[in-house]
């Protein structure tokens, strides 16, 4: 290999591997384990963590506007609670107590692909809940009775747990997240 | 030896293309998503958005909900946010053009549904030193909120939620009452 040849592959493999670092991190740093049970990780978009960057670059890069962590907390999750990847074509029963929370948004990704009969966001509004303020909702692509949200997309899917964190209360930050059971397939 | 030279380049130019990746490439992917989304709307000027805008931005929002947006241009001087919001639940986030939170304020916080935001651009360093204790800001004339922008460019949303087709078009007529515009000298 010529001398010129391995500096112009000595400056790509710089290229490529700053970029590729990038988009690796954006995903694996912007989040982290948000809960014991169940596999939900939390985006941290708090001014001034060393994470914050690439928490903002992830909603950024998918075109979205990063909620204000000071107002909402954001949870994800692409995993139910045995650890297997969640599918659209498989039907799922996310369930939880009563959130404390003025307002919570439960949605299901991604949604880039606009189908117009989908229903993927409930929300606390919405949401009809059980005589001890428990909720469930199922997640799948033909409509079942109660609460349910229509995947938008085919293929994996994300659930997105938006929770309103309005005058930063101490019960929002040690949330009990949802459990995502699957039903079937 | 000479190989390691070009070891040291091809390792500081993965950095500065990580960096690159992470603070400008999502802000300008993000502004040029939200300029297709929006293309007839100039800056400094408040509008409702559309819909199919929403559903694309804000995919973890219901498509009842109520987003108010105001891209603002500091370059020619301070903008004025004059909010009337619907006496209900709301968030106001200012944002800078790389999708950084600047403010947030919510009704539970404002006291207030009406006010005005002035958006003026933070000093720099040379004019903070410069300053001579001499705050121009005459106690009576400027009794409403200022916030200082790091960055010349951004926008400030409005979120106000609805329960359906019904409530949002009242919430949206309230909140269409808000303007956005170059601060009178």
């Amino acid at each position: 290999m010529s001398q010129t040849t391995t500096k112009l592959f000595l400056l790509l493999c710089g290229l490529i591997g700053g970029w590729a670092s990038a988009m690796f991190f954006i995903d694996d740093l912007g989040s982290a384990s948000a809960s014991t049970n169940g596999n939900w990780r939390m985006w941290n978009l708090g001014a001034g963590s060393s994470s914050n960057p690439y928490a903002v670059a992830h909603f950024l890069l998918a075109g979205q506007v990063p909620p204000a962590q000071s107002l909402f907390l954001i949870y994800t999750s692409t995993r139910d609670d045995e650890g297997n990847t969640l599918r659209s074509e498989c039907v799922y029963t996310v369930s939880s107590g009563s959130l404390p929370a003025r307002w919570w948004s439960l949605s299901i990704g991604p949604s880039d692909i606009p189908d117009a009969s989908s229903v993927p966001v409930i929300t606390s509004d919405q949401i009809v809940r059980g005589q001890d303020g428990s909720m469930s909702v199922a997640v799948a692509r033909h409509p079942i009775p109660g609460n349910w949200v229509r995947p938008a997309h085919d293929g994996n899917i994300e659930i997105q747990l938006l929770v309103s964190n309005d005058g930063g209360s101490q019960e929002v930050s040690n949330l009990k997240l949802p459990s995502v059971q699957r039903v079937g397939c | 030896m000479r190989n390691l030279y070009w070891v040291i380049v091809a390792a500081v130019l993965a950095v500065v293309v990580h960096i690159v990746t992470l603070i400008f490439v999502p802000g300008f992917f993000f502004e040029r998503n939200l300029s297709r989304l929006a293309a007839d709307i100039p800056n400094n000027k408040f509008f409702l958005l559309p819909r199919d805008a929403q559903r694309k931005i804000f995919p973890e929002y219901p498509a009842d909900a109520i987003f108010g947006l105001c891209r603002f241009d500091l370059t020619a001087g301070p903008v004025d946010l004059n909010a009337n919001l619907p006496d209900t639940y709301w968030t106001l986030t200012v944002y800078s053009k790389s999708g950084k939170t600047l403010y947030t304020v919510t009704d539970g916080q404002s006291g207030t549904d009406t006010f005005n935001l002035k958006l003026t651009v933070a000093p720099g360093l040379l004019d903070v030193f410069s300053a001579k204790g001499d705050d121009d800001d005459d106690p009576v004339s400027s009794s409403g909120w200022k916030v200082l922008s790091s960055d010349v460019r951004g926008f400030a949303l409005f979120w106000v939620p609805a329960y359906d087709q019904a409530q949002r078009e009242n919430l949206s007529e309230t909140l269409a009452k808000s303007s956005c515009s170059r601060a009178s000298s």
